[in-house]
């Protein structure tokens, strides 16, 4: 029995759920409006962007690369759909909910490959491509807009905040979708198992032919593709966008992405860990707030949180890593 | 002599570049060359140029720091809120200086000993002190600070501001730091060749920890100058340091990945941002403008610098017999 | 049994230089379907760029002759041979740790399939493959959980997989247990009924006779004899291996053995179940000899710090040390010049000045704590004309010099740290003969001043030159101790593959 216990709890996904689900208890105990219906489902909505980026984010660490400018990047899919929808005011065939969604994604694509393109063939390192780009995003976001908000986005688009099939309102479909999307290209597409071989052996994958500016690229295309995504989901959700929109949200997302088991030297995949770790991070932020602890304390706990899990998970790596070593040792003959 | 100029090639680049940049910007706008924006310039390097200090010497030992801003951030809501609250200022200054301490102590610990990738570690590092800083001002700005504070932040020594004298004291400080130390020797080698630094008996983890903590300290100067100016302290105060600073230094020659470059080279990276930053801002051009440049320039000069290294490879290699793959250790056969 | 003489694989005319430095000269190798081929030499014979040029991953000098399945060319790319079905299962095995089992071997059967990946499709195929072997493993489980045997056995796996025609292996038995290679021996039969070609490199001479058809010799770079296994018998290979080649003056320290400096008693280095003692006197050079996998670096790293021994003591002139670290090692007085000089030793991008003085920091000091540039001027340049080291430019980048010239830099670099105990480990390494010289002398020199030396060499001749003992390893533990007087370079290699065995 206590091999089972130690075996589940060995996967990552386990471990988080059990602590999501002890925080939830102690804040019922604390404020019993935690477990309300409108609540729960209120996480679960007002969280769907940031999950969308860190679901991005997981999958651009597998080749160990980082993003930072995904932020800049949803602000400006944000702009341009939100001054978009605004301008037209009805839905119609060229401007509804579909066809923005497909704007977003393909803005963002379009961005994300702008960085690939860095990152890939001129083979600058992530971190400064994307700091780079999100500064440039930012400020040409800012100068056109003279830091102007867009708000008053019509009620086809933002009600899909709560309105949806079945009363799971759409922004959460949208999710589920995004992750069965994401779900198969990682298992079951030939470029997704590349993304992993990556990953996992860089210098072997191109031995066998991977090309790996290619798969380099594709990363980033993804991810731009999906803060494009959340940009609209920006969009519904807040009902408005502005050029700051979403400053700083790449450290939620990486913090999300490695709490849910990604590996900062690359190699591992844990979509469902992902979304678990957005949850935690959300159930936390709520749980704050339910409990009467003032707004500014979130910033600390959520940071706190972060350092805890990567510490924990560096050096979880680290042991595994030296024990690797010893054993992959050409051992000494019996 | 001509070693002396051929081993740095690139700060008299960088140094003809922010000539020609002078001369240029001078010409489109009048009134740069006045004393007035002279002044004005000088100040606006300060603070850039101290983060531009610390970060340099991090990166030269293959890391980044990019949780400087937020310690800048930290200190100063820390003094801030000490002295608001009754407390004598020496004290305030002084645990403002602990916290510096135990922030760069922190990271060094993640990076040197823990081994957290740097990157990962300070990202943490920032949401944390940025976070406390937050708890610390309840997230407003926090104002009231004694008199005698702004004694850092406004002093004049004759006609040249005493925080310029600092920035000019601390640049040289830190080259003198990273050229003639020991210790400065040590972060070049384990910026060039961790694995070599190790197998040369140098004390890896011990030399990244006082790295770290001596760029704490250099955003400990940031904070006082910065919120002694305004007699403010806000949690953001640093924020938009980490980028420039990280500009600066590769701009000015030293490699991301460590081991190379020099401290004077950042410097005049920071000189030259400086001048097209005033010299954008006096021909109306807005704030927002002259990040875009900033973020631009970076990657257009790091592209340029790449693709030149490659084609000066390509001309090299096929003038010797080509080779499929170049091996890098010979192995034993 | 050659029962089917079809050639698939030939290789005329192949020579090889690194950086002015002949490794192989117009080698020959043909490999024939069905057939075992023994690849055999000494460390440095040049088997494995023999094997990496055959697979396209190294570009043999102008006018080789390489014919592949009937066609010829000059020279090929590794993509070619993969797709011809040439298989390399190369020694870091290019597996990918944290895909599965199932997921690696089916890797480029996967790729090629198409866009989409079926997981049971190949987990199906892989239990079969598996199973064909004899091979019991969890088709799901990591590759980071196997032990590096367990990795050999996937990689050959892998490399049966795909429509392979020629197999390449390069000490496949070497991390095996008894069990694997039986399975191993098993899948070699496989192969070879079916008519694939094998190549394989080896020491084991048990393995040679019981599983080759032919053998080649490498000695130098060069093939000495090439032919069907059972035209020879261990001592023809031994002879054929060592061979009579140019030997070294004789650079050994004359006179007495001096007190005992460097003690090591029941040291339990990490991976080895016996422990290990030896001495290191004064005025004398020991070297350390054994086949690639005997532990001999191992012990440097242990001895230096770097993997430090759970149990043991370790004493420098009498007085017990603990070395923890590197860092510790070098407080005790202890030295150590690493096998990769690239990539574990020079500093490249620096100058040699500064990959010179670094050791000698703490005595370069001037009043104001600083290092004083010309204090370590002077060092450096009189270590620079000491060692004769070129270019004599204290300011040249140390990445930029010979092997030999920078082997010279590490050497000054220890010298001038001035340790009881100097570990060198493959000193010179591909270098030209002429400095090659010039080291063994430098050593000589080192240990005459009292210093205790403790060379880690492949090269007998070498060995045979310098040393005043000899240690032989195998498996980790030190098998036999001799001197170059009692010992021929064949009795030595003869030791290095069979000492201590029952």
């Amino acid at each position: 029995m206590s091999a089972i216990i130690s075996r589940v709890l060995q996967r990552r996904e386990a471990v988080l759920a059990l602590v999501i689900a002890v925080v939830c208890v102690v804040v019922t105990l604390i404020s019993p409006q935690f477990v309300s219906g409108t609540n729960v489902v209120n996480i679960l909505t007002s969280n769907v962007v940031l999950a969308v980026l860190a679901l991005g984010m997981a999958v651009v660490l597998v080749p160990a690369h980082i993003d930072v400018s995904v932020g800049a990047q949803l602000a400006v899919v944000a702009i341009v759909v939100s001054d978009l929808v605004i301008a037209v005011g009805e839905a119609s065939v060229l401007v509804n909910p579909i066809t923005m969604v497909i704007l977003g994604v393909l803005m963002g694509a379009v961005l994300g490959a702008l960085n690939g393109v860095l990152v890939s063939w001129v083979r600058l390192p992530a971190i400064i491509v994307t700091l780079g780009m999100s500064s440039i995003l930012r400020g040409v976001l800012f100068a056109t807009t003279k830091g102007t908000w867009s708000s008053g986005v019509p009620g086809w688009l933002s009600s899909l905040q709560v309105k949806g099939p079945l009363g799971v309102p759409w922004v959460l479909v949208i999710l589920a979708v995004t992750v069965a999307a994401l779900w198969f290209f990682m298992h079951r597409t030939t470029a997704g198992r590349n993304v992993m071989a990556l990953g996992g052996n860089r210098e072997a994958a191109a031995r066998l032919g991977v090309k790996v500016g290619r798969v380099d690229m594709t990363v980033f295309v993804i991810m731009g593709a999906l803060s494009g995504l959340a940009g609209v989901l920006y969009v519904i959700k807040m009902g408005s966008a502005q050029p700051g929109a979403a400053v700083g949200i790449e450290m939620s997302a990486i913090a999300a992405a490695i709490l849910g088991g990604a590996s900062v030297f690359g190699g591992r995949i844990h979509l469902a860990g992902t979304l678990l770790g957005v949850l935690l991070l959300g159930v936390i932020e709520n749980a704050l707030v339910l409990s009467g602890v003032p707004v500014y304390w979130q910033g600390l706990v959520s940071g706190l949180i972060v350092v805890t899990a990567v510490t924990a998970a560096v050096i979880q790596d680290r042991r595994a890593a030296r024990a690797q070593r010893i054993a992959a040792m050409a051992p000494k003959e019996q | 002599m001509k070693q002396f100029m051929s081993r740095h090639a690139t700060e008299w680049v960088l140094l003809g570049l922010l000539v020609v940049l002078f001369f240029a910007v001078s010409t489109l706008s009048p009134n740069f060359l006045s004393s007035n924006n002279i002044f004005q310039l000088a100040r606006q390097m300060v603070e850039l140029s101290i983060i531009t200090s610390a970060m340099a010497c991090i990166i030269i030992s293959g890391g980044i720091d990019l949780s400087l801003g937020a310690q800048v951030g930290l200190t100063a809501v820390t003094m801030a809120v000490l002295a608001v609250n009754g407390c004598p200022l020496a004290v305030a200054m002084l645990v403002g200086l602990l916290v510096a301490l135990a922030a760069g102590a922190i990271n060094g610990v993640l990076v040197g000993y823990v081994g957290v990738p740097p990157l990962v570690a300070t990202l943490g590092t920032s949401l944390v002190f940025a976070g406390a800083a937050t708890v610390m001002s309840r997230g407003r700005a926090v104002s009231g600070f004694p008199k005698e504070y702004l004694v850092f932040g406004q002093t004049m020594w004759g006609p040249v501001p005493a925080q310029v004298v600092a920035m000019l004291a601390i640049a040289a400080l830190t080259w003198l730091l990273m050229t003639s130390t020991r210790w400065g020797r040590k972060v070049y080698l384990i910026g060039a060749n961790p694995i070599a630094a190790r197998f040369a008996g140098i004390r890896v983890p011990r030399v990244l920890l006082t790295t770290y903590v001596f760029a704490a300290l250099l955003a400990f100067v940031v904070a006082v100058i910065l919120s002694s100016r305004t007699a403010t302290a806000r949690v953001d105060l640093g924020d938009a340091y980490v980028l420039s600073a990280i500009s600066a230094v590769v701009f000015g020659g030293i490699s991301i990945m460590g081991g190379r470059g020099n401290v004077l080279g950042a410097f005049l990276g920071v000189a030259i941002f400086t001048v097209i930053q005033n010299g954008l801002g006096l021909a109306g051009v807005s704030v927002f403008i002259q990040t875009v440049v900033i973020g631009a320039i970076l990657i257009v000069v790091l592209t340029a610098r790449e693709l030149f290294a490659r084609a000066r490879a390509l001309r090299t290699t096929s003038a010797l017999q080509p080779s499929a793959v170049a091996t890098t250790k010979e192995e034993s056969l | 049994m050659t029962h089917d003489a079809h050639s698939l694989v030939a290789l005329e005319r192949v020579s090889k230089t690194y950086s002015g430095i002949r490794v192989l000269t117009a080698a020959h190798l043909e490999i024939r379907a069905g057939e075992v081929l023994a690849l055999v030499g000494e460390n440095g014979a040049g088997k494995s760029t023999l094997m990496k040029i055959l697979a396209g991953a190294e570009r043999p000098d102008a006018g080789a002759a390489m014919t592949y399945f009937g066609q010829t060319y000059e020279a090929v790319t590794p993509q070619q041979t993969l797709d011809w079905g040439v298989s390399v299962i190369y020694q870091d095995l290019s597996l990918f740790p944290n895909l599965s089992v199932a997921e690696n071997l089916a890797f480029s059967r996967a790729r090629q399939a198409g866009t989409v990946y079926r997981p049971g499709q190949w987990r199906t195929e892989a239990v079969a493959l598996l199973e064909r072997l004899g091979l019991s493993f969890d088709p799901d489980a990591l590759v980071e959980t196997l032990s590096f045997g367990q990795r050999q056995m996937i990689a050959i796996a892998r490399a049966v997989a795909s429509d392979v025609r020629v197999i390449i292996m390069d000490e496949p038995t070497s991390a095996l247990s008894a069990v694997e290679v039986d399975i191993l021996y098993g899948i070699i039969d496989q192969l070879r009924t079916a008519g694939v070609g094998i190549v394989f490199i080896s020491h084991k001479f048990d393995e040679v006779f019981r599983i080759a058809d032919r053998v080649t010799v490498l000695r130098d770079g060069q093939v000495i004899t090439s032919g069907p296994i059972a035209d020879y018998t261990e001592d023809d290979l031994i002879a054929a291996m060592v061979g009579r080649r140019t030997e070294y003056d004789a650079a050994r320290v004359e006179g007495e053995q001096g007190p005992v400096v460097l003690s090591v008693r029941d040291l339990m280095v990490d991976g080895v179940d016996q422990p290990l003692s030896l001495d290191v006197h004064a005025n004398e050079v020991v070297a350390i000899t054994g086949l690639v996998g005997s532990g001999r670096t191992e012990l440097a790293h242990t001895l230096f710090g770097i993997t430090p021994a759970a149990h043991g003591h370790i004493a420098i002139d009498g007085v017990p040390v603990t070395v923890g670290s590197p860092a510790q090692a070098v407080a005790h007085g202890i030295g150590y010049v690493p096998e990769d000089r690239r990539l574990q030793g020079i500093f490249a991008g620096h100058t040699l000045s500064t990959n010179v003085a670094i050791s000698a920091f703490d005595r370069l000091l001037d009043p104001l704590r600083r290092i004083d540039p010309r204090r370590e001027a002077a060092l450096v340049a009189q270590y620079i004309s000491d060692l004769d080291i070129r270019p004599a430019r204290a300011t040249a980048d140390a990445g930029t010099l010979s092997g030999g010239n920078q082997q010279k830099v590490l050497l000054a670099r220890w010298m001038a740290a001035k340790p009881r105990v100097l570990i060198v480990d493959e000193p010179t390494n591909g270098i030209d003969v002429g400095a090659k010289r010039e080291i063994h002398r430098l050593l000589q020199r080192l240990a005459a001043s009292g210093t205790a030396v403790l060379v880690i060499s492949s090269e007998l001749p070498e060995v045979l030159a310098i040393a005043n003992r000899i240690l032989v390893m195998r498996h980790g533990r030190i098998v036999a101790q001799t001197t170059p007087e009692e010992s021929t370079q064949e009795s030595i290699l003869a030791l290095e593959l069979n000492g201590g065995a029952q």
